[in-house]
């Protein structure tokens, strides 16, 4: 538990310290490894869970859905849809921000990774937020927040790694996370809006469009609809998988470009590069958390952390909140998928003796990972908007972010008081 | 030299985008192939994880020689300034001695796959080749985080804030 506390804070000091992300996880993780199981253990760990994570069929939705995101953007279709929300949404204050949080819980929806969701849109969106005079914060929060709807609103990975684990039904999950997630996106909304209120230069108002205009912005927006409909379509129709989705989108968007001469060899080769190299960032980050994971598992800070919720003898509603505290704080270290993998086993049996329903605990579990896709210091949706857009600072990001994380604090205590906002649709359906 | 390094960049460029266009042909192929003519491609799923390992590990040298590695730039007016040039220095030998261990495990991962005779689950691809080129990789790139930072197209993340 000590070695796991120690890697736990190196960890935040090394990364702090402009040590490249990947690395300090690596470092630290192979060094606490070693320390506690020996250093051929380390070694070996590191190698199997480098193998892993890169010979996954799953992972491989990342470097497409980049891809398809890249050619959107480079083709100009992400400007003929943002040109359609502002000609549409554009005289409202914060309009553009709003139609971009709308189309984020659309596209994650349909794509099912908050990080794919993320990357995409950061090409989609942000170049006509920018455009528009939005500022840095509140276009890269938008973004980042806005992908983190993705990993409730049907179908989510996070969920069907949920049921799995705790043998819980997958579709009761899915129909369980409709509401929740819609109220969400309603938060999210009504944080914008106000944020337009308060700071009217960071949300500037566009021209009145005359319904003519408005009719006419529509006709550049059919291949993301057509896309968008077989996205979804095709995961919703069991047709194929997120990353067979992925690899349709990035091929029909590619089909489209170049049937409608939207990119030249040029930016062909640009849009390739760009997602190669954003991918394989990203996967050196992935094999850096795993690794953590796997360390902090071997030295039992989990359980460390499990005895020391069970010696406080909380009530059942306190004993959720420490966990939900729990959760948060291993949130601002680790990525959400390696959380829900080491907590979700260890606090299970405590929510079946406290009489507690899972399919609610999952929806909960949920929204609190989604926070931590967007906390400091690895808020994985920021690193992803960070890898796209360079220029901008994390300081930027992560100060914009803060009404997107208070808003969703107001709804895990909302979902936290009242079981049937997520488990009403679920007691309708039986 | 520069010329034989050049030549050896564009080809890695023109790996990366053969890798990623394979593996959206293959994947709108095997989907296009199932559903409307009954006939997917066998080992579609095997190719793409030994694409996307192609991919990450031509890659790494690159991104590494271009210090695109993402960093947290939130000290930058400390960490950057000339005081701390040796902290800096640290740094990049830490990533370098990182990379050759890990190049120093995958050899060893080789050599047991061949031994073992790993393979994939559908086309039984020998795997010690992988872990060569993950080795490789690594170890070039160890090479490149020592040398000066070179441009690679489109764009680099390190110092960019």
């Amino acid at each position: 538990m000590t070695i796991g506390l120690i890697a736990l804070i190196a960890v935040l000091i090394l990364t702090f310290l402009r040590v490249p992300l990947a690395f300090s996880l690596l470092t630290v993780s192979i060094t606490g490894l070693a320390l506690d199981l020996g250093m051929n253990t380390a070694l070996t760990t590191t190698s199997m869970t480098i193998s892993e994570a890169v010979f996954s069929y799953e992972m491989a939705v990342v470097p497409l859905f980049i891809l398809m995101g890249n050619i959107l953007s480079r083709s100009g279709i992400s400007a003929d849809l943002f040109r359609a929300a502002n000609a549409h949404f554009g005289h409202v204050r914060g309009g553009l921000a709003l139609s971009t949080m709308v189309t984020c819980a659309g596209f994650s929806a349909v794509c099912g990774s908050s990080l794919a969701t993320a990357a995409t849109m950061t090409k989609v969106a942000f170049p006509s937020m920018k455009k528009y005079g939005y500022s840095n914060g509140l276009a890269a929060a938008t973004i980042a927040a806005g992908g983190t709807l993705g990993i409730l609103i049907p179908p989510s990975i996070i969920l069907m790694i949920y049921g799995i684990l705790t043998q819980t039904n997958i579709g009761h999950l899915f129909v369980a996370g409709v509401i929740p997630g819609m109220l969400g996106l309603g938060l999210y909304m009504l944080a914008i809006y106000i944020i337009a209120l308060v700071r009217p230069g960071s949300a500037p108002r566009g021209e009145k469009s005359t319904p003519q205009e408005r009719l006419q912005s529509l006709k550049g927006v059919w291949p993301f609809c057509l896309l968008f409909l077989l996205i979804i379509g095709g995961i919703y129709a069991k047709v194929f998988t997120a990353t067979e989705a992925a690899g349709m989108g990035a091929g029909f968007a590619l089909i489209i470009a170049l049937v409608q001469r939207r990119i030249g060899w040029k930016e062909f080769r640009q849009i390739f590069l760009e997602s190669a190299f954003v991918s394989v960032m990203l996967y050196c980050v992935l094999f850096g958390a795993m690794l953590f994971a796997k360390l902090i598992s071997f030295s039992g800070l989990g359980e460390g952390l499990l005895q020391w919720v069970q010696a406080t003898g909380l009530s059942s509603y306190g004993l959720i909140f420490v966990i939900l505290a729990v959760f948060l704080v291993l949130g601002c270290v680790m990525d959400s998928l390696a959380i829900i993998l080491i907590c979700v086993p260890l606090f299970t049996p405590l929510i079946i003796a406290n009489g507690f329903d899972l399919i609610w605990f999952g929806i909960i579990v949920v929204v609190v990972t989604e926070i931590a896709f967007i906390t400091p210091p690895i808020g994985m949706n920021v690193f992803v908007i960070k890898a796209t857009l360079p220029e901008i600072a994390f300081k930027d990001i992560f100060r914009g972010l803060v009404p997107f994380i208070g808003v969703d604090l107001v709804r895990l205590t909302l979902l936290v008081l009242f079981p049937s906002i997520s488990l009403a649709l679920v007691h309708w359906m039986q | 030299m520069s010329t034989l390094f050049n030549r050896i960049r564009k080809a890695i460029e023109t790996l990366l985008i053969a890798s990623l266009l394979a593996m959206v042909a293959l994947t709108f192929a095997d989907v296009i192939g199932r559903r409307f003519f009954g006939t997917p491609i066998y080992g579609a799923h095997d190719l793409t994880e030994h694409l996307m390992t192609l991919l990450v590990f031509s890659g790494l040298p690159l991104l590494t020689s271009a210090r695109g590695h993402l960093v947290v730039d939130l000290f930058d007016r400390f960490v950057m300034t000339d005081s701390m040039r040796w902290w800096r220095g640290l740094t990049t030998l830490l990533v370098a001695a990182i990379l050759l261990l890990i190049a120093y495990q995958f050899v060893l991962a080789a050599l047991d796959a061949e031994d073992i005779q790993e393979v994939s689950q559908e086309l039984l691809i020998p795997r010690s080749y992988f872990y060569y080129l993950i080795s490789l990789s690594c170890l070039v790139s160890a090479i490149a985080a020592l040398l000066p930072p070179q441009k690679t197209e489109p764009h680099t993340q390190e110092d960019a804030s």
